[in-house]
């Protein structure tokens, strides 16, 4: 990892989670969320940071371009088996014979947790067979 | 496709994690290529072959022409 791309990563991120807050504040989401919210992004920017400044000390080369690749693959892999599943759903959910009701909160659940499963299964399955 | 790694890195008494140091990946990446799981960039192959100081073909072999 390159410094500018380490800069440009905790901007990104940075700009993320001040718009997580104004978001949280102005949609006056309840407080249990909110803070599990700011929690999780908080622990996930200082992780990033401070293994980003580790690596910069003494680099590990850990985030070489197979990891690189293993990423890109199993992104792609999420993305298009979570597209395959979603059109088999909307087809299914469509039917008279099915009786189902999603608000809009589980559908974003769905989707989001189907993703990152999803990523996890294909990343740890590419790392061992890569 | 096959490569030599394993054997040029034994000839030089290297272990798996040196030769990554030098290399510039991780340890896994190494056993990746030794064992002909992973092949690399062409960035990677010109790097290793400074480091090994032989020709990419010496230390590449394309599965499909051997046969």
């Amino acid at each position: 990892m390159s410094r500018k791309a380490f800069i440009v990563t905790n901007v990104i991120i940075g700009v993320i989670a001040v718009n997580i807050v104004i978001l949280t504040r102005l949609l006056e989401t309840p407080q249990a969320f909110s803070y599990g919210l700011y929690t999780g992004v908080a622990s996930g920017w200082l992780l990033y940071f401070f293994r980003g400044l580790k690596e910069f000390r003494n680099p590990s080369y850990e985030n070489d371009e197979r990891i690189q690749m293993i990423i890109q693959k199993a992104a792609s892999l999420t993305f298009w088996v979570v597209v395959t599943l979603l059109a088999l759903f909307v087809i299914i959910s469509s039917s008279p014979k099915v009786s189902m009701t999603f608000d809009p909160r589980e559908w974003g659940l769905l989707v989001m947790n189907s993703m990152l499963a999803l990523y996890g299964v294909f990343f740890l399955i590419l790392n061992r067979k890569l | 496709m096959d490569n030599t790694i394993r054997a040029l890195r034994r000839e030089r008494n290297w272990t798996q994690e040196e030769l990554a140091q030098k290399a510039h990946v991780s340890r896994q990446t190494i056993i990746s290529l030794e064992q002909g799981r992973y092949d690399p960039s062409i960035h990677l192959a010109f790097r290793l072959s400074r480091i090994f100081g032989k020709a990419i073909e010496e230390i590449f072999h394309d599965r499909e022409e051997k046969q």
